[in-house]
């Protein structure tokens, strides 16, 4: 396979792409976390929700021996040490649907196709095959790239994960059953440090749902996993002259995944409901108790 | 660095540069599915057109047709590509796959599915994939409607392999060609088991289904047909409303005469949709109660049920104010106001051809594409037998022909099916030269 392109847009360059990107879904209004990071990367300019320390600014003034303010000081933080990890793990009551779904257990999910053969690298960079991360446990991969600006595309998924996280780690018998993939189409870009970034806190954060970012060593790992979940990726073309420009268009998919590596159902935008989607889960969990 | 490799691995980079700039579309294009991506909303370059093969006319084999339809082409109105599949089985209807990659086209009497590719040349389509187990896997005969859902194409039949009447069910193949499952369609709770069109409403979880008749039936001489009194008694009566996660039929709806194509409103917010029954010639609206029970009702009669004008397909406009509808008997093209969806109005009529069957509006409404073609057996004979495409521009008030082809002229066959084709997308994974490219980022047209 070879890689190609014969002109270079005037637009292209770092400092336009940097305007450009926007890294997670706090820059699209979602809620914010944490709004500094003094993790040092390759981008210097991501405000991730995650916490990897905060820096504290002490006014001098409470320095020394004023016991009462530090006592205050030391209470303060404490508190919202408190909030924070109560606010990362607050769940709100699933939206009300138009509709009443049907009950879990009481449908079948299809086998659409099993998952394709692939090498990812995780957040470490180590290469290892994708059946790692979508076997043995129930599994919910979505292709993203850390670039992506539309707010119903990847940071959608992001933001779905996200609130879908907060209602496994409240119901303890999907505990550890259950892991997150968010795989890029971004190789070259998406690096195993970018994907480090943007996973954030979720990256080293082991309860209850364990949620991994991956990408591929190069685009021809890319390729094969693309063409075998069927995700399309395409190059809008402009009709008065023929160029590609530089807007590409895919679908948003998010692939459920059981235990012995099979795709059970696909999720589009439309039909990206969480309430559905927890159902969907207890259904396979409840299939497996069964056998 | 190796100059080369430094270039490549640059040309990589601003590939992927265009993943910055991805946009994710979704909606409903007129008549597709709502999971449908990359809808036309501007002008479309071709009308591909399934069209069944006559014996000793050309090749006498179905085939894809390609027309260019855009104005500003120097091609326009003209057949650029004719994929022959290789015989005849009566071709039918055709469906997109749900990222518009893949055309799926359908056979009622050799029961085969091709599947095409139109992105990687849009005006050059290829035939990748027949698919011929739909019989085996399922029993099922004549696959009709290719109705996308994500990652899948659920597929209606008509008939069955037992007794080739109309009792049948739907398939689902995932988008490789894979089958998945099947579902019968009920023949409990007042069902009788037969089906033709599929229309999805994702945030109501309700699926619609409509009948029609077997393959005794459809590839039977209408005229014989029509003379044969317990023959006409097997038509699909029913629609059914499934319950979309689970797949399973909640409630059988009486709609007596056949009801066909079932269009959804796209205006957001709407939660309605219309069918039209054949042989009893009215316009059905099926929707919610105030209870939230979903229910079907007559709402407009089509021109002189007396005189079986016999609507064969019908488009709604965009916006779901509006309602094309193709009678094939008189060869009129009707226009209905659906502003008041419980009591359309018909506000204009033209005679399009002497015999019409399909007809497909572009997303803004200006264009009009009808065909000729119903089933083999049942076109009209002689110099009746008009085998045509007709394009027309749509002011508001009046159908103005911009060009036709003429397929017993170009000795191409019945015209059938249409669906829209663009050139502004293309495979972001391509192959040149027999060579895979990964990402494309400039000008490089494929031979």
């Amino acid at each position: 396979m070879r890689l190609m392109a014969r002109r270079l847009p005037s637009s292209a360059t770092p400092e336009r792409l940097s305007k450009h990107r926007c890294l997670n879904p706090v820059a699209l209004g979602y809620p914010v976390k944490s709004v500094e990071t003094g993790k040092r990367g390759r981008r210097p300019k991501f405000r991730g929700t995650a916490i990897h320390h905060l820096k504290i600014n002490v006014d001098p003034r409470l320095r020394g021996d004023d016991t009462l303010a530090w006592w205050v000081l030391l209470v303060f933080f404490t508190l919202l040490s408190f909030s924070l990890v109560g606010a990362s793990y607050e769940v709100e009551p699933l939206k009300n649907l138009d509709f009443t779904p049907p009950a879990p257990g009481t449908y079948q999910l299809q086998h659409i196709m099993p998952v394709p053969e692939g090498t990812v690298l995780d957040v470490d960079g180590a290469a290892k095959p994708l059946h790692v991360f979508t076997r043995d446990k129930i599994t919910l991969l979505s292709f993203i790239y850390t670039s992506c600006a539309d707010p119903e595309g990847c940071p959608m998924a992001y933001q779905t994960f996200d609130d879908l996280k907060k209602h496994i780690v409240a119901r303890p018998e999907f505990t550890n059953k259950i892991r997150f993939v968010s795989l890029s189409f971004d190789p070259l870009r998406d690096t195993p440090e970018m994907m480090q970034h943007y996973g954030g806190s979720h990256v080293r954060d082991k309860q209850g749902v364990q949620w991994f970012f991956l990408t591929t060593p190069s685009p021809e790992a890319l390729e094969p996993l693309v063409e075998g979940f069927g995700q399309d990726v395409q190059v809008v073309v402009d009709k008065e002259t023929g160029r590609t420009s530089k807007e590409l268009s895919h679908v948003l998919k998010v692939f459920l995944i059981d235990g012995q590596g099979d795709v059970r159902e696909i999720y589009t935008t439309s039909f990206l409901l969480p309430q559905v989607v927890m159902n969907d889960i207890a259904t396979l969990l409840m299939e497996r108790q069964n056998h | 660095m190796n100059p080369r490799i430094s270039r490549t691995v640059l040309a990589a980079s601003i590939a992927m540069v265009g993943l910055t700039y991805c946009s994710t579309t979704f909606a409903d294009e007129t008549c597709n599915s709502p999971y449908m991506s990359k809808l036309i909303k501007g002008q479309e370059d071709f009308v591909y057109v399934w069209t069944l093969g006559v014996e000793g006319l050309g090749d006498g084999q179905d085939k894809l047709v390609t027309i260019d339809v855009n104005p500003k082409s120097k091609q326009y109105g003209k057949v650029i590509a004719s994929l022959s599949v290789g015989g005849r089985g009566e071709a039918h209807h055709m469906g997109f796959t749900d990222d518009r990659r893949f055309l799926w086209a359908g056979g009622l009497d050799n029961s085969k599915i091709y599947v095409f590719d139109i992105h990687r040349n849009p005006a050059k389509p290829k035939l990748t994939k027949t698919i011929t187990n739909l019989v085996d896997k399922t029993g099922y005969v004549g696959p009709h409607t290719f109705y996308a859902m994500p990652g899948r194409m659920l597929v209606g039949a008509l008939s069955n392999n037992k007794d080739h009447g109309g009792v049948t069910g739907m398939a689902m193949y995932n988008n490789k060609g894979n089958f998945v499952a099947k579902y019968d369609m009920p023949t409990d709770n007042g069902g009788d088991g037969y089906g033709y069109d599929i229309g999805i409403n994702p945030g109501k979880n309700v699926m619609l289904t409509s009948s029609f008749a077997g393959w005794n039936n459809y590839m039977m001489d209408l005229g014989k047909l029509i003379k044969d009194g317990e023959a006409m008694k097997r038509f699909g009566n029913t629609m059914v409303a499934w319950d979309l996660k689970s797949m399973k039929p909640k409630k059988v709806f009486n709609v007596p005469g056949a009801p066909l194509e079932i269009r959804w409103s796209l205006k957001p917010g709407d939660n309605w949709a219309v069918t039209a029954s054949a042989l009893r010639s009215k316009i059905h609206l099926i929707k919610q109660d105030d209870q939230g029970e979903w229910q079907a009702k007559e709402v407009a009669t089509i021109g002189d049920p007396a005189k079986i004008p016999l609507p064969v397909d019908i488009s709604i406009t965009a916006d779901g104010k509006g309602l094309w509808v193709n009678t094939f008997m008189d060869g009129k093209t009707r226009y209905f106001d659906l502003s008041n969806p419980e009591a359309p109005t018909q506000t204009f009529e033209k005679v399009t051809g002497k015999q019409v069957n399909m007809v497909s509006q572009s997303w803004d409404g200006k264009r009009v594409y009808i065909t000729s073609s119903l089933l083999a057996n049942w076109d009209k004979k002689g110099d009746d037998n008009e085998q045509v495409v007709r394009a027309f521009n749509w002011d508001g008030k009046d159908l103005t022909m911009a060009f036709e082809v003429d397929f017993n002229k170009e000795k191409l066959g019945r015209a059938h099916h249409m669906k829209f084709g663009t050139k502004a997308l293309r495979t972001a994974f391509d192959e040149i030269d027999g060579e895979k490219v990964a990402v494309i980022s400039d000008t490089r047209t494929p031979k």
